[in-house]
């Protein structure tokens, strides 16, 4: 390997060297990296976004002011809290199984990734047809406040985070016709991340219905 | 770099995903999401006549007019075509002329000037304000503005300095010059740096339209519940910020994740330029504050919108809430406002010094130190507010105890300069600047933590003093090093030196006369955002006020300068004109698309300056980690 | 070469300067800074800035020395450029330098805490204060609302006034509280500063030890005419104060009767806005 220094105005000799290694190549191990890291960060992000909920819920608890954190009533349904949960925490198995069998077999993934997208879809129209059936308003109370602010903002993180299931999912439909559809990059920290946003769900499931 | 000329005629090229479009493609959003806001409603459309606000129009009008702009500049176009299954790219609009600046486009450099022109041109009006507040305050009762004008301009002009001058630094100069100096050929994500661009833009653009719909009360910090009574004009503010804290939170990912992955091989944590150490410390503050801003400020949203009450202590909120959250971010925010800073000076002391730079490790700390303790002060806000009496005695602590870290970046400082052969050329010029303004920006700062002091203090002119000069001090003269040290690289031509003196000098001179009174006239009982005052304190704001005028001249100077060196003389630069030995120095100016011909392998930091070179103390990598 | 001993002069000057200048900040400058020392807790505001002055003076000497002389010391001018030393660290500096600031700061934080233990030093403190007045003291209500202070008198049968006057020498406890926004109540020669919030009783104690007249000032913005919300109170001897009280509950005893029940915070109807 020879050494050779980078053309500068050529006055100052340099010792911060190029080398001939000039491999500028990109991995599929570093694309693999970049979004591993990538979703921890944004995950950290997304926890100190939703903590700021679990704060107000527990703290607003704490003070009860003029005694309106919760009048009597303000219960949501808890047939759907267990059912937006469940179809969550199943959309994530799905989908991390499907990062799996991409994994290890390098196809297979589409028929689970699609299963993922409906069912993570699928909790969000519930959380939707909640509103219409809950027996109070945004209007009533601390509590009610928390609930709303916090399960909307979850349903529009959701749908975000599911833009990376839905990539994985139409991969995996016009890979069909060829031999060795490429396994879409990064799809196993996706699938991680997915989990991470389904696993807020079902916390937010076990404070607001449950706590 | 010198992309080919298309010869298409000009009208053909503005058709396609560009500003043009998405300037109007934004509008259309606005409208659309106004129209749908009073569908739901059922209310007029007509907002001029509109006597009964809807809120719920104007942020869905904001949310459509954002959706509409990025449409329009094609950020949409990615997203959808792997949505229908295609592959992951990289690249986009790298090559082709003056376009690039005007639209999405993922070469770092181009997103870098970008970064430099947008914030510079929201810096002036921020600025401009500025000088519309101390025109006010010349007289002890209002004769300007009145009252509810002029605190919309103080809300604006603090706002718009907060919101954009977060990323004055690591938006121009560490998307910049972040991956020349790890030796990289591009950012982690380039479509989220361009996003993160365009981004700051809207939202730049959003809080200006708080004018027309009447402005807002509250200042920055847009307290609940008086934030739940502003009338319209708060609806931008809420718009501005969240858009600048998104911004913030995806420019924090795409540097840390940058910096972690695309170092050239050789380059260990421990040879990593110390701008580098600055701007990641900054981006994890923003990857961990800015997120709890969004949702601050997302309730404030839902208790304006929709009724909830959050932040209504008569209806089972607590204005407390606000103030936590917005704290706890707002704290970081102050340092994410310093601590590029501290990389940018002590960056660019060894350069000047021609020295190695002093107590690379410590300095390091020192960095680190402070973002970490950064979460934990943040009731220091919050003395008298009447929050948690038993804990002062920690946040006093807690506040105080972050001069240890800060004292190191001075130590590393005053250890550059020892026995260095010192070359004032005029970044240096900045950078010893910053020390001095700092200093005073920080001892007032231990007064403020103090709690007895501080009940003194708190809410007067003598906090506007202190974080005037931390901020203006601090951030805004490392800005100007940065700009007159980086200049020739980015634009290959140098600012003219004499010009750039007299910029300085004048800067300085007005800086601390504008600002050093203002800590007596906060002694003397004036609070902030009033626009009356005692008469005994109009000599003083007086004085203040002209001095301000003075600063104002100086950034015209500072322009005058841009004009004269960049447009008319245009005098090359030397490739490199400082001598310096970072590795962005040695890449050719204008710098290529690629950046490097070949991977760069690195065996040193970058500050091996000095007689004798002596190697540097630092075991060499074991192995050289994988390329890439 | 024959270098003179720099570390050696520049300790020469920053003693001698801080020789001077400290005495001259700590004795002649800061008995005159507001907020003075009429109250205990402007007085223990001041101590504690008096202290930090005498503290800052000698660091603030000593880097502006140590600036001035390396600057000036160790220019250079022309070219070529000539290159410097290449020492890069020391621990026998950034070891002490370490221990030196860690240290001032424990002292700093434990003074402060001092101050701070003597009754909040004006400070509002809350419902439930850290830091109390024990014995005798008598209750001020200050209620803060859009745009003016009113004052209550719990122990005077619940008279709101639209004046503050305080018996001197005697130990206050001032519940603030607003009806609407944020306000904050400060009176700087008083040394006292506690924010109104509503729904919420923030509590701050204070002794005025001589009679006088002080500004009140709204600190913390509460909308359009903020710069407005100021005022002025009284301190008046005891006798004074009875004789003043009185006259007040004779003159608002029709109007106190509708007012609501005393109470350290109320909460009226929030204003929503209509969405
Ligand atoms: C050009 C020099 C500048 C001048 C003359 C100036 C002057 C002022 C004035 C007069 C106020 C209003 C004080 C009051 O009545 O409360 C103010 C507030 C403020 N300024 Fe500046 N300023 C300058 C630069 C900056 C910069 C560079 C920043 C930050 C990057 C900044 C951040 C703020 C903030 C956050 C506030 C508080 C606004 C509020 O109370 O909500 N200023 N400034
Ligand atoms: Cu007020
Ligand atoms: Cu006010």
């Amino acid at each position: 390997m020879s050494d050779l220094t980078i053309p500068s105005d050529g006055s100052e000799m340099s010792d911060l060297t190029l080398r001939e290694s000039d491999v500028y190549a990109e991995t599929p191990e570093l694309h693999e990296r970049i979004d591993r890291i990538g979703f921890w960060l944004v995950g950290g992000a997304t926890v100190m976004f939703f903590f700021s909920f679990v704060f107000a819920y527990f703290y607003l608890r704490s003070l009860d002011s003029n005694g309106l954190w919760r009048p009597a009533g303000v219960d949501p349904p808890t047939a759907y809290g267990i059912l937006i949960a469940a179809a969550l925490a199943l959309s994530a198995l799905a989908f991390l199984y499907a990062a799996r069998v991409a994994r290890q077999r390098g196809r297979g993934w589409g028929l689970p990734s699609g299963v993922a997208l409906l069912l993570g879809l699928f909790a969000c129209v519930a959380q939707a047809v909640e509103y219409a059936h809950i027996p109070f308003g945004p209007q009533s109370g601390g509590y009610a406040s928390v609930f709303f602010g916090w399960t909307v903002f979850y349903v529009v993180i959701a749908l975000i985070s599911l833009y990376r299931v839905e990539v994985a999912f139409a991969a995996a439909l016009r890979a069909r016709g060829e031999e060795d559809g490429a396994v879409p990059e990064g799809l196993t920290p996706a699938a991680v991340y997915w989990a991470f946003v389904a696993g807020l769900g079902v916390l937010s499931w076990i404070i607001l219905y449950l706590v | 770099m010198t992309g080919t000329v298309s010869a298409r005629p000009l009208w053909r090229r503005l058709i396609g995903f560009n500003l043009l479009w998405g300037i109007v493609l934004g509008i259309v959003g606005f409208y659309f999401g106004w129209w749908l806001g009073h569908q739901i409603h059922a209310e007029s459309l007509s907002f001029f006549e509109s006597t009964n606000q809807n809120d719920v129009a104007l942020m869905l009008g904001y949310v459509f007019a954002l959706v509409g702009f990025l449409v329009g500049l094609g950020f949409l176009n990615y997203p959808l075509s792997r949505m229908r299954g295609h592959r992951a790219t990289q690249a986009e609009k790298e090559e082709g002329g003056v376009g690039r600046y005007f639209t999405l486009c993922t070469d770092h450099k181009v997103v870098g000037i970008q970064y430099l022109v947008g914030i510079g041109f929201f810096f002036f009006i921020g600025g401009m304000n500025a000088m519309l507040i101390r025109a006010e305050l010349l007289r002890p009762s209002p004769q300007l503005f009145g009252a509810g004008n002029y605190l919309t301009l103080v809300g604006l002009h603090g706002t718009m300095m907060m919101g954009i001058m977060t990323s004055g630094i690591l938006g121009p100069f560490a998307n910049y010059f972040l991956p020349l100096m790890i030796g990289a050929r591009r950012m982690a994500f380039p479509r989220v740096e361009s996003l993160t661009f365009w981004l700051l833009m809207a939202a730049g653009a959003i809080l200006m339209t708080t004018l027309l719909f009447g402005g807002f009360p509250t200042g920055w910090t847009g307290y609940a519940p008086l934030n739940d009574e502003a009338n319209y004009g708060f609806d931008s503010y809420i718009f501005f910020f969240a858009l600048v804290g998104l911004s913030m939170t995806l420019l924090g990912v795409n540097m840390i994740v940058t910096t972690i992955t695309m170092r050239a091989p050789g380059l260990t944590w421990g040879r990593l330029p110390i701008f580098c150490w600055g701007a990641i410390s900054t981006a994890l503050l923003m990857v961990l504050a800015a997120p709890v801003l969004i949702a601050a400020l997302l309730m404030v949203a839902f208790d304006r919108g929709v009724q909830t009450s959050f932040f209504l202590s008569s209806a089972g909120g607590s204005p407390y809430l606000f103030q936590n959250l917005f704290w706890f971010f707002g704290h970081p925010e102050v340092y994410l406002l310093a601590l590029p800073g501290f990389g940018i000076v002590l960056e660019l002391l060894p350069v000047f010094a021609r020295k190695p730079l002093w107590g690379y490790r410590i300095a390091v700390a020192g960095i680190v130190g402070v973002a970490l303790l950064s979460f934990f002060v943040w009731q220091h806000h919050l003395f008298v507010s009447g929050l948690n009496s038993s804990l002062r005695p920690f946040y006093m602590f807690s506040t105080e105890a972050i001069s240890v870290p800060t004292g190191l970046i001075f130590l590393c400082g005053m250890g550059t300069l020892w026995r260095a052969k010192i070359r004032y050329r005029v970044p240096m010029l900045f950078c010893l600047a910053w020390f001095f303004n700092f200093f005073i920006g920080g001892a007032s700062g231990v007064f403020l933590s103090d709690v007895p002091s501080d009940v003194a203090t708190h809410g007067s002119f003598f906090v506007m003093a202190h974080f005037h000069y931390t901020i203006m001090g601090g951030l805004v003269f490392a800005f100007f090093a940065a700009i007159y040290y980086w200049v020739p690289k980015m634009f290959g031509i140098a600012l003219n030196e004499r010009l750039g003196k007299i910029h300085f000098w004048t800067m300085f001179i007005s800086f601390n006369s504008t600002f050093a009174p203002l800590f007596a006239l906060g002694l003397m009982g004036m609070p902030r955002r009033v626009v009356t005052y005692p008469s005994n304190l109009q000599p003083l704001n007086d004085w203040v006020s002209v001095s301000a005028f003075v600063l104002g001249a100086s950034m015209l100077l500072f322009l005058a300068n841009v004009v004269y060196s960049l447009v008319i003389v245009r005098k090359p630069a030397p490739a490199n004109p400082w001598d310096s030995h970072s590795l962005e120095w040695q890449t050719p100016t204008p710098v290529p698309l690629e950046n490097f011909d070949r991977q760069p392998v690195i065996d040193s930091d970058p500050y091996d300056y000095g007689v004798p070179p002596v190697p540097v103390p630092l075991p060499p990598p074991a192995e050289a980690p994988a390329p890439g | 070469m024959n270098e003179p001993n720099h570390m050696r002069r520049i300790a020469i000057i920053w003693f001698a300067l801080s020789v001077i200048l400290t005495p001259i900040v700590v004795a002649v400058i800061a008995p005159t800074l507001p907020p003075g020392d009429a109250t205990s807790a402007a007085d223990n505001q001041l101590s504690d800035d008096t202290l930090l002055l005498g503290i800052v003076t000698p660091i603030a000497v000593a880097m502006i020395v140590y600036f001035a002389y390396t600057m000036i010391v160790f220019r250079r001018r022309g070219e070529p450029t000539e290159e410097g030393p290449a020492t890069r660290d020391n621990r026998a500096v950034h070891i002490p330098w370490l221990v030196g600031t860690t240290a001032i700061v424990l002292f700093l934080a434990t003074f402060g805490t001092v101050e701070l233990a003597d009754a909040g030093a004006g400070g509002g403190e809350g419902p439930e204060p850290a830091f109390k007045m024990t014995g005798d003291v008598l209750p001020v209500q200050v209620i803060a609302q859009q745009w003016e202070f009113t004052y209550r008198y719990p122990t005077y049968g619940g008279v709101e006034t639209a004046h503050l006057e305080l018996p001197v020498d005697k130990n206050v406890e001032f519940h603030v509280t607003s009806l609407d926004v944020i306000h904050s109540f400060w009176a700087p020669r008083l040394g006292v500063k506690a924010d109104a919030n509503p729904g919420v009783d923030n509590v701050a104690f204070v002794k005025p030890w001589q009679e006088m007249s002080f500004d009140i000032r709204c600190s913390e913005l509460c909308g359009l005419w903020h710069g407005y919300m100021f005022d002025t109170g009284q301190v008046v001897s005891e006798s004074a104060f009875e004789e003043w009280i009185h006259e007040q509950q004779r003159t608002f005893a029709p109007a106190t009767k509708f007012l609501p029940k005393y109470s350290t915070q109320y909460f009226p109807e929030p204003e929503r806005r209509a969405g």
